[in-house]
């Protein structure tokens, strides 16, 4: 190869590394800067040193041969035993290439393996270069380790993607009377400087079809095109866009685009794929917020940090769904636990980067970024700021105001019947209780006293989710939902009783258990595992003690289970009974006996760890001197309560006892208990908050994130601070204007002057929205009732100087929106180049999750950057610009061609015609279902599996070991990661599933229904129908005719009804056909 | 040179093809790649006339390797739950010897539970087979007549130490759900030879643990993903039956229609290359309703080779004909058959979607699996030798990982990611040799060790692939089967 073809045959290389070259340099530093150079020898060379040569010729050889190092470039220079092996720039002169060539029997390298012969001409290309080689002298440790370089985030920053927006004004074209919006400037201008033109418009009926297809993702019905096709007025296009832009549809269709990016789904993956409950309402959210034409940042920010920016909203919580959506495992064992945490945090980060910001800083879990101007250390800053974020189910109220009214008028309704509570007490319940007193107590000399207890809750299965256990008029508790597997009891109770030295648990038989019980176990059975009491002083005079347990006895158990339950820890071993039906009991002596002047709360937890706990457990304590016998007679707590009260106060009713006094005399006195019913009553119409199981992000945990060597939990590096993409920061104080509250007060009115220029360069008009700011959103659910946008958009006031640290997450939502100095330019850029590739067919940027080097280069950056702004001054909205480029003459244009254009621009980079489209699995099924009249309009909540369900797809329960056929035949994503940009693939099971499966016959069947509702319904006049039901557009005379002949032939071949079934035949194949699959 | 009038459809990208240049990597550099699809078009239009090649239009058709193949087509038996290596492959004196005492160095949480760090004797007895005299249990007896085909690799590890984790692991490189797996990648490097079944076919009764995303086609396109056959469902194929309304004429008469309605917009929108690909994909369609059934159909094999596979035997019913099935699509140009033990070969104690897993007592359980699963995997090496496919065929057998030397309670074994030994047979690898070592209790892989990603080089290799040079574009990276690591296992390699 001589010099001139080396040149012209690296051209494109040069061209591919002239950015890279930007922000990677190689160190140690070699005068000559090479990183095209490098760069090729990291792709192609290295790999061929370690995989074929370093076995043999490296310091890691067992046996270095020939005394030839290549694993360093002064090795590789200095050559071996025979002498030098290498002359940059000369690959015929390098013994090198003659051995790899294997043309010289003597010199034959690598011995036994030939390269292939690719791989030669990239050694022998490589050398022509001159050998570049970014290795130093010493050999790195890590056999695969790329040479250790630094990124120059100066020179990152000018990279076009994380520069600042350009404000550059649409340009002048001569087609200026095709120009309908400043977006066509920008188009035609491109297309004008290669001598080409645009497209000219498409038909109205195409057009029509598209806006719905695009918009709703369902067909118009022939009377919405002939609304349209006969609407004369200008703004007919306009009002069509605007119409299904106000539809509920438009949520369903673009809300679905943004859960391919978020990789949502409603179960786990991995063993088991446990389903998610609740999950469901991230999908709602995004719809809603869609619908609603929420504010991007803000909609961007919620899923970040929902829950902390406003703790207890139903919709921000709802958001943060998106951290959470990806794969987590179902059994965790001792030595993944930690790796797989790390996955998790790699999961979120991966997808944030991708789906907000297209940049893929996954790839520097091991290492720095290759391409782009992502170190490493950025990775962990930022997945330290989930540190302590995991998948939750969060209690969330959609509908606060209806409680909070209803709580309201309730307390109102409350107030006076108190009071009246309050009257008795003070004026009769004296006398109830010297009448008690005067009666001579009646107490009862039983030695257990039972416990009436305030609070016993049920933790099941570990999550918080509270069942009550009711109290029964015996004083046990029964565990109404016995169906349930649970672990602890939790069980809180007061006494005045001194000197407690025992507590008696008896588990009772009942006919509502299996074999009647005491447990819950298939034969009855039970296991009680762990034992704790605590008891804490009333009055808190003196520290709560944990007591200790001297010994524990129990009637007849079970065989082989020792009864150390309180004694232990261990949670196999514990109290379990031997038969099924008979009672049982156990009594647990204290090591010292409680006793606290002024009465004790004690606190008892039951845990029984094996799942299967006794339902009936009635529990009571006895005081020094009585009999601790299990069989013993019991008493009610309230007459020994009293009795040690009066006591204690000698007989006086004070306003300190005076309530707990009434309530043990309403045990056992009618007329006090009388006198309580009306608080009771009412006591139970209390308004509850009406709660959703909203699966989100939630705080658990908190460990702490290491900076990994190569991402491995065992190469740990130091903590990882919170902190973010550097390359995306401006400001010099960097991370601390947003993790820290209070120290950017000085720029904070920076930032507001600089973004009230920005959104208003005309005028001094007040601050619509400080992104950038530390105040936080509220009054979300007005807005997504109302749509009213200003309501939500939040008017802080600068926040005091104070130097608090802002939760991570928080400060990563206002990093990741803050247009002045974080990353909300970029966050605009992308966002607006996913809307263009969805209505045009490619993004401006054609790889919309990845705007690194690897990624395409946008083809109109001005355009790119004229939308951002766009989109960020009018407050973020999205609809106002996906109306802007419906209605421009690009996205308006046919999809024909000339040959002039065709030769220019084949791939119509420059958009100068509309290309069909292949409709997503959603939009396949859904128009299906439409056309067909099948179509449900129930929106939101929990979804379905059922394939034939009349619901829209995005409804379809997205389960990741079970995807419904239909979506994964026509190319629903996998969610596993985020996916910008769907696949098309055409392939037999699709066309199986369009003439095989019942879902597409049955609407074959009701389109032809519709079409043709009675069989005497002219044939001809049917068929035209059927055509624009499924279509969109009347047949031709031809087609009417062949249609026509194929329904009478094959009618023929039935033996009844054979019209009718030849006509579902010709309906299934408009359903099958390209024009009904594809737009355009 | 006859000349045709032009069209465009023939050399245009679509948005698709545009995608799929982007994103393959057979070797060849975008810009090569996007030269040789319009040199390929161009050849189609022509000399060669309807040949199917590589490109968006048809990414199914064959394409070309890197290599020569070794082997056309892979085999993979996974023995789901993950089989002991000392009870079946690696035999250990020592461990015999030594049942009962410590085990130097073992770590009790090295599997799912905690093991007991005593060494546990396996209960099989041993014995040396074949010319190579190679060690195999008691509890594989027709497989041993085979150990003179088969290349061992004893030395095999992974990271993951449960089953989901390690089914992804050994089945995509990586121990998370999402990446593509090896018979997706083999078909999407490929193509299939079988323009009326699927390239790559997996066999499952109970699913395995971690289920379908087991053999995903993750990031790659949907046209690259395994067609999963329960051996439950009598309807392997959704939606392959024709409609019972409808008669093969009356349906055929109805494709025509719909052909010709397809056709005539084709003309109308030239530029779209893959409304070609759709008329095509209804007449495959059509075809497989009856080439598919014929394919999955054993009735017609003779009753010598049921038996030879076990078939009717109530011990390996579902294995043998699964086996059988295989070797069925094998001759009828499928490129990669995965079959998953199940519930049938299920033992003591074990679950059904993992029927290796052997916690609470390894004879029984390892007994019974071996009955279940021993007879038709000597079955179809027989079967596959004496037709002759052998040869180019990779008969791979494998679990997840392998089983700890100590026990788990008194006789089971818990999960060992650090040793487990699998074989190959056929396809190009070498008879009769041991490759790697483990150490004196076969706890641990002490000699070339194996990983993941260099079995996953070593069968892309056989297949003509070079493992490097297969890659994939998604969200900005260039993805490999074997990651940034793998190398070739020469010394098995015939």
């Amino acid at each position: 190869m001589n010099e001139a073809e080396f040149h012209g045959k690296s051209l494109m290389l040069r061209l591919a590394s002239t950015l890279f070259a930007i922000f990677l340099a190689a160190t140690p530093t070699i005068s000559r800067a090479d990183p095209a150079g490098d760069a090729f020898f990291e792709a192609k060379i290295r790999p061929v040193f370690v995989n074929h040569c370093y076995k043999c010729h490296s310091a890691q050889a067992k046996k270095l041969k020939g005394a030839l190092h290549l694993d360093t470039r002064e090795g590789l220079l200095k050559g071996g035993e025979n002498g030098i092996v290498l002359t940059p720039g000369k690959p015929d002169e390098s013994k090198l290439i003659q051995a790899v060539r294997y043309t010289n029997d003597d010199l034959k390298m690598p011995p036994k393996d030939q390269l292939s012969k690719e791989t030669v001409a990239d050694l022998e290309k490589w050398v022509a270069m001159g050998a570049p080689d970014p290795r130093g002298a010493v050999a790195a440790p890590v056999v695969a380790a790329p040479a250790k370089r630094h990124i120059d985030l100066d020179a990152g920053r000018k990279y076009w993607a994380f520069q600042p927006l350009a404000k550059g004004e649409p340009p002048a074209v001569k087609a200026g009377d095709r120009v309908r919006t400043p977006i066509d400037r920008f188009v035609f201008a491109k297309l004008e400087q290669k001598g080409l033109a645009p497209n000219g418009a498409a038909s109205r009926t195409a057009l029509i079809r598209r806006a719905y297809a695009d918009l709703i993702g369902i067909p118009p019905t022939p009377a919405q095109v002939d609304a349209f096709v006969n609407d004369a007025s200008p703004q007919a296009w306009e009002h069509v866009i605007d119409t299904l832009l106000a539809s509920e549809h438009y949520g369903e269709r673009w809300g679905r685009h943004w859960l391919d990016i978020v990789r949502f789904a409603e179960s786990n993956g991995y063993e088991f794929d446990a389903d998610r409950r609740g999950a469901f309402e991230y999908r709602d959210f995004v719809i809603r917020a869609f619908n609603g034409d929420m504010p991007y940042d803000q909609f961007i920010r919620w899923q970040i940090a929902g829950d902390k920016l406003l703790p207890g909203n139903y919709e921000a919580g709802a958001a943060t769904g998106f951290l959470v959506a990806g794969p987590s495992p179902g059994q965790i064992t001792a030595k993944t636990a930690e790796p797989l945490r790390y996955d998790q945090l790699d999961d979120m980060i991966s997808t944030l980067g991708s789906s907000m910001l297209a940049v893929t800083i996954g790839c520097c879990r091991c290492h720095d970024h290759k391409f782009d101007p992502l170190p490493q250390r950025d990775y962990y800053r930022l997945i330290s700021c989930f540190a302590d974020t995991d998948a939750t189910e969060l209690k969330l109220d959609p509908k606060p105001e209806i409680y909070q009214v209803a709580e309201a008028k309730w307390k109102a309704d409350h107030a006076p019947l108190v009071a009246e509570w309050e009257k008795f007490m003070h004026e009769r319940l004296p006398e109830r209780v010297q009448q008690w007193t005067r009666e001579g107590f009646g107490v009862d000399p039983a030695p257990w006293r039972v416990l009436d207890f305030d609070r016993a809750d049920v933790v099941v299965g570990g999550t918080p989710d509270m069942e009550k256990l009711k109290r029964l008029d015996d004083g046990s508790l029964l565990l109404e939902n016995r169906a349930k597997r649970n672990e602890t009891f939790t069980l809180v109770a007061r006494t005045h009783a001194r000197q407690i030295t025992a507590m008696r648990i008896e588990a009772l038989a009942d006919k509502l258990m299996p074999k009647s019980g005491p447990g819950i176990g298939a034969k009855g059975e039970f296991l009680l595992t762990r034992f704790a009491l605590r008891a804490t002083p009333l009055n808190g005079n003196g520290a709560a003690v944990d007591v200790k347990l001297k010994s524990v006895r129990a009637t007849p158990r079970a065989k082989g289970k020792k009864l150390v339950v309180g004694l232990d820890k261990n949670p196999g071993s514990g109290w379990s009974p031997a038969e099924s039906g008979k009672d049982e009991a156990a009594i647990f002596e204290f090591d010292k006996p409680i006793d606290f002047n002024g009465g004790a709360e004690l606190t008892l937890s039951l845990k029984f760890d094996s799942g299967i706990p006794f339902a009936r457990p009635r529990i009571a304590i006895a005081s020094a001197g009585a009999s601790l016998m299990l069989e013993g007679e019991s008493q009610p707590q309230a007459k020994g309560e009293l009795a040690a009260m009066l006591e204690e106060s000698n007989d006086q009713i004070t306003a300190k006892n005076q309530a707990e006094i009434a309530r043990w005399m309403r045990r056992i006195d009618s007329q006090t208990a009388d006198a309580y019913v009306p608080v009771s009553k009412h006591l139970e119409k209390e308004p509850k908050e009406q709660f959703k199981n909203v699966f989100a992000a939630g705080v658990r945990g908190g460990r702490p994130v290491y900076f990994l060597g190569r991402g491995e939990t065992n190469k740990k590096n130091g903590l990882a601070p919170p902190g973010f993409l550097e390359v995306l920061m401006t400001a010099p104080e960097q991370d601390e204007r947003w993790t820290v509250k209070g120290q950017q007060t000085v720029s904070a009115s920076k930032i507001s002057a600089a973004r009230e220029r920005l959104l208003h360069p005309d005028a001094g008009s007040e601050v619509r929205r400080r992104a950038g700011s530390n105040v936080e959103e509220s009054g979300s659910s007005e807005y997504l009732r109302t749509g009213v946008v200003n309501k939500f958009a939040s008017y802080e006031v600068a926040s005091k100087p104070t130097t608090q640290p802002v939760e991570p997450r928080v400060a990563m939502a206002k990093w990741i929106t803050d247009t002045d100095s974080g990353a909300g330019q970029l966050l605009a850029r992308v966002i607006v180049n996913r809307l263009w590739m969805h209505h045009m067919g490619r993004g401006i940027v054609a790889t919309p999750n990845d705007f690194g080097v690897q990624g395409d280069a946008p083809s109109h950056l001005e355009l790119l950057d004229w939308l951002a702004h766009d989109l960020i001054s009018n407050g973020w909205h999205l609809k106002p610009l996906q109306k802007l480029i419906m209605t421009s003459a690009v996205y308006m244009e046919d999809g024909d061609a000339t040959a002039a254009n065709l030769a220019a621009d084949p791939e119509n980079k420059l958009f100068w015609r509309h290309p069909s489209q292949r409709l997503e699995a959603e939009a396949v099924r859904d128009s299906l279902l439409s056309v067909s009249g099948a179509l449900q309009d129930t929106m939101y909540g929990p979804g379905t599996l059922d394939e034939a369900s009349g619901r829209r797809s995005v409804y379809l329960t997205v389960k990741r070991s079970k995807p419904v056929l239909f979506m994964k035949v026509f190319d629903a994503p996998e969610a596993m990661q985020s996916i910008g940009e769907r696949q098309v693939t055409t392939v037999a099971t699709q066309a199986l599933t369009l003439m095989n499966s019942p879902f597409v016959r049955t609407r074959a069947e009701q389109l032809a229904l519709r079409a043709r509702p009675k069989p005497d319904v002219d044939l001809d006049a049917a068929i035209a129908e059927a055509y624009r039901l499924a279509i969109c557009r009347a047949p031709t005379a031809e087609e009417t005719g062949r249609m026509h002949d194929f329904i009478e032939r094959q009618g023929k071949t039935y033996a009844k009804n054979g019209t009718d079934t030849a006509f579902v035949d010709f309906c299934q194949a408009l359903l099958c056909s390209d024009e009904f699959v594809y737009v355009d | 040179m006859e000349t045709k009038p032009f069209n465009p459809s023939l050399i245009l990208p679509t948005p698709n093809r545009r995608a799929f240049l982007r994103r393959a990597g057979m070797g060849a550099g975008s810009l090569a790649l996007t030269q040789l699809l319009h040199q390929q078009g161009l050849l189609s239009s022509t000399a060669r006339g309807a040949l199917p090649q590589a490109s968006a239009a048809n990414p199914m058709a064959p394409k070309a390797p890197h290599f020569r193949p070794k082997a056309k087509a892979v085999i993979w038996l996974f023995m789901t739950g993950s089989p002991s290596q000392v009870d079946t492959f690696d035999y250990k004196p020592e461990l015999q010897k030594r049942s009962g005492q410590p085990l130097a160095g073992a770590d009790p949480k090295t599997g799912f539970f905690t093991t007991s760090g005593k060494i546990l004797k396996s209960p099989f007895a041993f014995k040396q087979h074949g010319d190579s005299g190679s060690w195999v249990s008691e509890i594989l007896p027709h497989t041993a007549k085979f150990v003179d085909d088969m290349a061992f690799i004893h030395s095999a590890y992974t990271k993951a130490n449960n089953h989901a984790p390690g089914a992804f692991e050994i089945g995509s490189g990586v121990m998370r759900p999402g990446r593509p797996c090896m018979g997706s990648w083999i078909t999407y490097g490929l193509g299939t030879q079988s323009q009326n079944l699927p390239a790559f076919v997996v066999m499952h009764e109970t699913k395995p643990r971690g289920e379908d995303a087991i053999w995903s086609a993750g990031f790659l396109p949907k046209n690259y993903q395994a067609l999963a056959i329960d051996s439950r469902n009598p309807k392997p194929i959704a939606d392959l039956d024709r409609l019972q309304t409808l008669t093969d004429a009356q349906q055929r008469s109805q494709l025509d229609l719909l052909g010709q309605v397809n056709r005539e917009h084709r003309d109308h929108h030239p530029l779209e290359t893959e409304l070609t690909a759709r008329i095509e994909s209804f007449e495959l369609a059509y075809r497989m309703q009856t080439s598919a059934p014929e394919a999955f159909d054993i009735a017609n094999e003779s009753a010598a080779t049921k038996e030879l596979y076990g078939v009717g035997n109530k011990d390996c019913d579902v294995f043998g004909k699964q086996c059988l099935t295989a070797r069925r699509l094998v001759e009828r140009g499928v490129r990669f058959v995965q079959i998953f033990a199940g519930r049938g070969v299920g033992g003591d104690g074990s679950v059904g979607d993992v029927p290796w897993d052997a916690h609470s007592n390894i004879e029984t359980n390892h007994r019974s699996c071996g009955k279940a699963t021993d007879q038709p995997t000597a079955g179809l090496l027989a079967d596959l030798k004496a037709r002759g496919l052998l040869e180019d065929t990779l008969v791979i057998w494998s679990g997840e990982f392998g089983r700890t030397s100590d026990s788990q309670g008194s006789i089971g074994r818990d999960h060992n990611p650090n040793a487990f030994t699998l074989w190959m047979a056929g396809g190009g690898v070498k008879g009769g040799v041991h490759y790697g070592a483990t150490d004196e209790f076969g706890y641990k892989a002490v000699e070339n060790r194996v990983d993941v990603h260099d079995l996953h080089a070593t069968i892309l290799h056989l297949m003509g692939i070079d493992h490097e040079r297969l890659t994939y574009r998604f969200n900005g990276r260039d993805y490999r089967l074997t990651d940034l690591s793998g190398s070739l296992i020469r010394e098995i390699i015939a």
